[in-house]
């Protein structure tokens, strides 16, 4: 008979496991049956994909083949490009402390201090990652292995998001209880972690994020945002409002690609949490 | 649109992602200048061919031209989101291709004594003394733990392969790992803590 103790004495060593992409399937399907409810676990594969992030600085760069640049440039040629949301209405920051850690810019190196001074951090505020839905992703990553770097970016995103250091968050809810994001506001910028927003038509129609100062006064149009793809996703909000603290968060969907006036109905809504 | 040389070579990353947005395959190239050479070198390691290696870099690229808001900039750097992703597609690789197999431990064989690459850049350099803060701590692990360690990350065998290669139960693998992951990141964060607070300010 096992103990919990010994049960989860395995789970940590898969956990290393998981973060490595070195799981057989069927472990991988135990684990991330587990992982979604264990906060130690997500502790670990935090530390562990922050220490493989330095790994990868051991091996030595190579020239590669003559002609592969060509080749790329070819074969982009014929590439149809995903145009959805260009990067240029992204949040336009570019490095602060926490967010440096694995930055690595011409002439200009990380400040390691800061950067692991933020990631003792992560035992503090990992559990928020259970919003992440990592058994949906997890299980998807098994069976779309091409689409698994983009999902496996994304989910990084979102870990990032939800753990950043003064972030002011709130997870938006359906009034049926379904939690379909989680909002992060910080330096005067937002961006919305999607969880389980359904994807809108960019030409057509817009998600526009609303704050309501107390329960009775009108919500206030905080900025606009388009999904994607379905599952986890991080979105910049386009920000037209001034004030972006509010005691409640809000989102809906909008026929036409401007904010209205007020809601048309609320899909989801929340108050944060710090 | 065209732009300069000169211009292009002090244009950061983010703008030259921006461009890509832009349908501007010159970015891309230059893109590909930048960091074509460390990603080639992660994917060459893990495959240990040059051709399935190639291949590897040219799908990394190419889904960041299809899809250049996949890197959100103010969330990391480009080239560690570059070989987050060569990483990833590597060990995809060398898993599907059963004729790689056979080079998979030589990849992971001794990472921590590779030899440094030629530094002649502020940037190589600082790589270069990042690389062989990395190596060095990779050296201080119990030889069970770095072997294991490598195997699954240089390698791209799963723990139950692993076991298999070194005649270890899968216990005793998956506790070499957890064990020397926790050790390189203690010893990567003092080595860390000496710098901050010895030549870097």
């Amino acid at each position: 008979m096992t103990t919990n103790a010994d049960n989860h004495g395995e789970f940590s060593g898969l956990a290393v496991g998981w973060a490595l992409h070195a799981l057989e399937p069927d472990d991988e399907e135990r684990f991330s049956a587990h992982v979604a409810e264990c906060s130690e676990c997500r502790a670990i594969v935090a530390d562990v994909t922050t220490t493989l992030g330095e790994i990868v600085y051991a091996v030595p760069d190579a020239e590669p083949p003559a002609g592969l640049r060509e080749r790329v440039l070819s074969a982009a040629s014929e590439v149809p490009q995903d145009v959805g949301t260009p990067p240029v209405e992204r949040v336009p920051r570019i490095l602060s402390p926490a967010q440096s850690r694995t930055q690595v810019r011409v002439g200009q190196p990380p400040k390691w201090h800061a950067v692991w001074r933020h990631w003792q951090l992560w035992a503090i505020v990992v559990p928020l990652l259970a919003v992440l839905g990592l058994v949906a992703w997890n299980l998807a990553l098994r069976h779309q292995r091409d689409a698994s770097t983009d999902q496996t970016a994304r989910y990084q995103r979102a870990i990032t998001e939800l753990t950043e250091v003064g972030s002011r968050r709130a997870t938006l809810h359906t009034p049926s209880g379904k939690q379909l994001a989680t909002v992060v506001v910080r330096d005067g910028h937002i961006n919305v972690v999607a969880m389980a927003i359904p994807p809108n038509d960019p030409n057509k129609t817009t998600y526009v994020l609303w704050g309501l100062p107390s329960a009775s006064a009108k919500p206030a149009a905080l900025g606009t945002f388009d999904i994607v793809r379905d599952g986890v996703d991080v979105r910049a909000v386009k920000v037209t409002a001034q004030k972006l603290d509010f005691r409640t968060y809000a989102v809906s969907r909008e026929s036409g690609r401007q904010a209205p006036g007020e809601p048309s109905s609320v899909m989801a809504s929340g108050m944060p949490s710090t | 649109m065209s732009h300069s040389p000169a211009h292009d070579s002090d244009v950061s990353d983010v703008d030259l992602v921006r461009r890509l947005g832009d349908g501007d395959a010159n970015a891309l190239g230059l893109l590909y200048d930048r960091h074509g050479r460390s990603c080639y070198g992660l994917a060459l390691r893990i495959t240990a061919d040059a051709g399935f290696a190639a291949e590897v870099v040219e799908e990394v690229f190419l889904e960041l031209w299809r899809d250049p808001a996949a890197f959100v900039p103010e969330l990391g750097g480009l080239g560690s989101w570059l070989l987050a992703t060569t990483h990833h597609k590597a060990v995809e690789t060398v898993r599907r291709e059963e004729r790689l197999r056979r080079h998979r431990a030589e990849s992971a064989r001794e990472i921590e004594n590779v030899p440094p690459a030629d530094s002649d850049s502020p940037h190589q350099v600082w790589s270069q003394l990042r690389a062989d803060r990395v190596r060095e701590a990779l050296r201080e692990l119990p030889e069970a733990e770095r072997r294991a360690i490598a195997l699954a990350y240089f390698g791209g065998y799963t723990q139950r392969e692993v076991a298999a290669l070194t005649h270890s139960p899968l216990g005793t693998v998956r506790a070499s790992m957890r064990d020397g992951m926790r050790r390189l990141g203690e010893l990567l964060r003092t080595s860390t803590e000496i710098d901050d607070g010895g030549t870097r300010s």
